[in-house]
């Protein structure tokens, strides 16, 4: 048993931001995730930080929260940001009629905005398609989802904060009032007591607030990415017309995510792209980017969007959804959800402004302000990483881009894991240690070590073995983390192609047929 | 316009047991490849069944029957149990040279994987035949490894082989800057008293059994194995390989050769990109780049593989298709391994290899057999009995 001023379910972006918000102000709280952080709809968007531009038409008000945070977030949480801008294009001559309007919007919402000519925008981008009728240039940038919850936790904990991921959770309901969370972890239960739950699961938010004894209606949205392995754009792409599927094309690292779709779901869990949805992404953005018609599809995956209220899946406000429980009849439970990954702070602080007035703390949000990990004072230098971790100017480059102040705080530990992605040992070695990984696809996310072309056929075996030399784990817990990655990369082979297709094939022979990686558990008979 | 009486299509395994043996019965014989597929990324062994019905298989040609029975679409059923064994027996005693493969065909192996498992497998490269879960248990391993040696990874064999099967295992890495297993393969192959020498370094204790990664030259892989036993005193083995693969080369050599020898064409680079086929023969349209080239063969063996093959267009008088239109689909053929395609046997165009697996791979076993069946029926086609 241990009690806590404020339990936070879910470790998303808003329930990390809440963590950290309510952390920097002295609030003791604790995290808790059935997985890992970052493992829902947080890391499954574009990773597009909005300018706005795309609501000012549909939702001025969203647009408007959104342009605010982009410049934040721009500065609270640079490192997790490559400052792309944006590039609205129209593809059709009929679209043009968007133009004015969507002009007017970026105005009044305080989108910062220039129209240029389809000429300059040829010039910057030279692989958009030639016959666009014109181009608007807006400040999108592109963001790591993963490396910003990441830092959000880091902040927290360096603030008392407490987090358990890998850990269900069951809020603890007693005449009319929530009193805090039972856990469950490899087969043991404990109790927390807080004063407040937060509720801040997204998609999930409706089933846990029905744990608490309270009816909350959230329409899980299913949006589906795709990613290509060759980046031939350094701004966001946009397609200027109102918003629809396939419509944006966002350069990440050496990858572009083109996304995406708009279904409504019956539940969140278990939700996987169809190839039909990934023809249409294509097909769509091919008429920004014709080169994407060419290109090697390496993944695709898809996230539930935690909307709520009626209406489409486009048209209902992106806004957030902040309860009180209190109006249902149930004390000490409070949801935050809906919103987006560029509002998450705001959603944060919208929550923890809440949470502190119930609890009568009178400290001020600091976030606004105040830099996340990574992005305080100045990184080292590239030339630094270089020596420290042997490995070449490419990657050392990547790790200060990536992690910033935060790569000077990583051990000693020489050599290059993942080719593709750039990946030091270091940077697997400091996940597990420092970032909270517990397995290979935690350390996916935190590193990228597998994003790339290969999809981590051959780093992943090397990373079992700095699972097994430098952090002590057992071999079994190497080969098992090592098969649950591949289980997850094998999900999609429905949706993959041509050489894509060849690799998944290929890694497949490689671990089952010459690893023997499927008998893993055989023990002398 | 080349003329020759028959033309194997792919390099693998499949296409050069098939070429070897043709060309062996004085047929004029050529093989053309896109490149080097799946065989040279190989581990250095060769299955014929491992697992079976949720079981390990322990001797593989008694499993065999059942295994037909249950799966009539597989390629061994169509190849049949006498020609299978005759396949591995053929192997076994004539491809002989700087590497061989060994085994004893009742019983299967159970060797060392990279991954520190043990997989059952019925022939390995005779420098790894030493790396069983018999020999290993209740002996004291030592597993040899280099620093930056990619995709070798010492720590989590030694560590398996303690957990799972309580084998006394340490491992050591030698302070090398290659990184690649050819690479490493070709310095030991000039310079292995060097590198042995540096094990000198290290204050060894006594080990039974030295476990290598798969990188002890291309063709004195013997020598060096016994020079690694020498010094340590050891008995020494090679574990089996993930790509890049030094035995998988060694395997592509082994092939290769018999065939060069008997006077067989191989051309790397070019694609054959549509077959045409009346009674009297095929005429294949095979491309580079841009130079085009025909080829006039009285039969056609397609042996393209499965991960790395591409689509070829085939026709018969008044069918028109495209084969292997997918990489996830499978070709059929008839006992005699001839192509069925769109309801039709092609009487000329035959098929062996992965091209022809079903669901269930297996490393090379399906490869040999077939490759050697096909050739067979080829020679029957053009010579009679």
């Amino acid at each position: 048993m241990s009690k806590f001023d404020v339990i936070i379910i879910g470790g998303g972006v808003v329930g990390s931001g809440v963590l950290r918000d309510l952390s920097l102000r002295g609030v003791h709280t604790l995290l808790v995730d059935r997985g890992d952080l970052a493992s829902e709809a947080t890391g499954k968007n574009h990773g597009l930080l909005h300018s706005g531009a795309r609501y000012v038409v549909s939702d001025p008000e969203s647009a408007l929260e959104c342009a605010e945070e982009n410049i934040i977030l721009k500065k609270i949480a640079k490192h997790t940001i490559e400052d792309t801008g944006g590039l609205f294009v129209a593809t059709e001559e009929r679209n043009l009629e968007y133009l004015d309007p969507f002009l007017k919007g970026c105005s009044k919402c305080k989108v910062e905005n220039k129209e240029i000519t389809v000429e300059e925008a040829l010039e910057r981008e030279p692989f958009l398609n030639p016959n666009i009728k014109a181009a608007v240039w807006v400040n999108d940038a592109s963001i790591d989802p993963f490396l910003l919850v990441v830092s959000n936790v880091l902040s927290a904990l360096r603030n008392g904060a407490e987090v358990l991921t890998y850990t269900s959770v069951k809020p603890i309901v007693e005449n009319g009032a929530v009193l805090g969370v039972e856990t469950f972890r490899n087969g043991k239960s404990e109790k927390h007591f807080s004063e407040i739950v937060v509720n801040a699961t997204g998609a999930w938010a409706g089933k846990v607030a029905e744990q608490a004894g309270v009816k909350l209606e959230i329409r899980p949205n299913k949006g589906t990415l795709v990613v290509l392995n060759n980046r031939v754009t350094n701004h966001v792409i946009n397609n200027l017309r109102p918003p629809s599927d396939g419509d944006i094309i966002v350069p990440h690292y050496s990858t572009m995510i083109l996304g995406t779709t708009s279904t409504y779901v019956e539940k969140p869990d278990g939700i996987l792209p169809e190839k039909e949805e990934i023809k249409k992404i294509v097909r769509e953005c091919e008429k920004m980017l014709p080169i994407v018609a060419d290109s090697r599809i390496i993944r695709a995956f898809c996230g539930a969007r935690p909307l709520f209220g009626k209406g489409s899946g486009r048209v209902v406000t992106r806004g957030m959804l902040l309860v009180d429980h209190k109006v249902d009849g149930v004390e000490g439970f409070v949801t935050i959800t809906g919103g987006k990954l560029t509002t998450y702070r705001l959603m944060a602080e919208k929550a923890s402004d809440l949470v502190c007035e119930k609890l009568g703390v009178r400290a001020k949000c600091r976030t606004a302000e105040e830099p996340l990990p990574g992005s305080e004072g100045t990184p080292p230098s590239a030339e630094e990483i270089q020596n420290r971790f042997q490995v070449n100017t490419l990657t050392s480059n990547e790790i200060v881009n990536k992690y910033g102040t935060i790569s000077s705080e990583m051990p000693q530990k020489p050599g290059l894991i993942c080719e593709c992605s750039l990946v030091s040992r270091a940077e697997i070695i400091h996940s597990f240690e420092k970032l909270l990984a517990k397995n290979l696809r935690d350390v996916k996310k935190r590193t990228r070590l597998g994003m790339g072309t290969c999809q981590g056929q051959f780093c992943i075996h090397r990373a079992a073995e700095v699972m097994v030399e430098d952090l002590n784990f057992s071999a079994k817990e190497a080969l098992n983390s090592l098969a649950e990655f591949l289980d997850e990369q094998w999900k999609i082979a429905h949706i993959l192609e041509g050489d894509q297709l060849r690799q998944l094939m290929f890694a497949r022979v490689m671990f089952e047929i010459v690893g023997n990686i499927r008998h893993r558990s055989e023990k002398r008979d | 316009m080349i003329d020759i009486d028959v033309l194997i299509i792919g390099c693998g395994m499949a296409g050069l047991v098939a070429a070897r043996k043709i060309s062996e019965a004085n047929l004029s014989t050529m093989v053309i490849a896109t490149g080097l597929g799946s065989t040279v990324l190989s581990s250095g062994t060769i299955d014929l069944i491992g697992y079976f019905d949720g079981g390990k298989v322990r001797k593989p040609m008694e499993t065999l029957d059942e295994f037909i029975s249950q799966n009539p679409g597989h390629p061994y059923a169509i190849v049949g149990r006498e020609r299978i064994l005759q396949a591995f027996q053929e192997f076994n005693e004539k491809y002989d040279s700087f590497t061989r493969y060994e085994g004893n065909l009742e019983k299967n192996l159970t060797l060392l994987t990279p991954l520190g498992l043990f997989k059952p497998t019925l022939l390995a490269q005779s420098s790894m035949i030493r790396g069983t879960r018999e020999n290993l248990e209740g002996s004291k391993v030592l597993v040899i490894g280099f620093r930056n040696l990619l995709n070798h990874t010492p720590a989590l064999i030694a560590k398996s082989l303690k957990e799972n099967w309580e084998i006394d295992a340490d491992y050591i890495k030698l302070d090398r800057s290659e990184t690649q297993p050819v690479q490493l393969a070709l310095l030991l192959e000039s310079h292995s008293e060097e590198i042995i020498q540096s094990l000198n370094e290290h204050n060894l204790g006594n080990y039974d059994y030295l476990a290598l990664p798969p990188v002890l030259g291309i063709r004195r892989t013997r020598e060096i194995l016994s020079e690694f036993e020498d010094i340590l005193g050891a008995k020494a083995f090679e574990t089996m390989s993930f790509p890049p693969s030094v035995p998988g080369l060694r395997l592509q050599q082994l092939l290769e050769q018999p065939c060069i020898q008997n006077g067989v064409e191989i051309r790397l680079g070019w694609r054959a990109v549509e077959i045409k086929t009346t009674k009297k023969g095929c005429q294949t349209q095979i491309v580079e780049n841009d130079s085009k080239q025909e080829i006039s063969s009285k039969a056609v063996i397609i042996a393209t593989g499965q991960i790395m093959r591409d689509e070829i267009i085939a026709s018969e008088k008044d069918f028109q298709g495209s084969i292997n239109p997918q990489i996830l689909e499978y070709l059929k053929t008839d006992k005699e391994m001839r192509l069925i395609f769109g309801g039709k046997s092609f009487e000329n165009i035959f098929v062996a290899g992965s091209a022809l697996s079903e669901k269930n791979m297996t490393g090379l076993g399906t490869a040999l057999s077939t490759g050697y069946a096909s050739a067979a029926e080829v020679i029957k086609y053009l010579k009679g009995n």
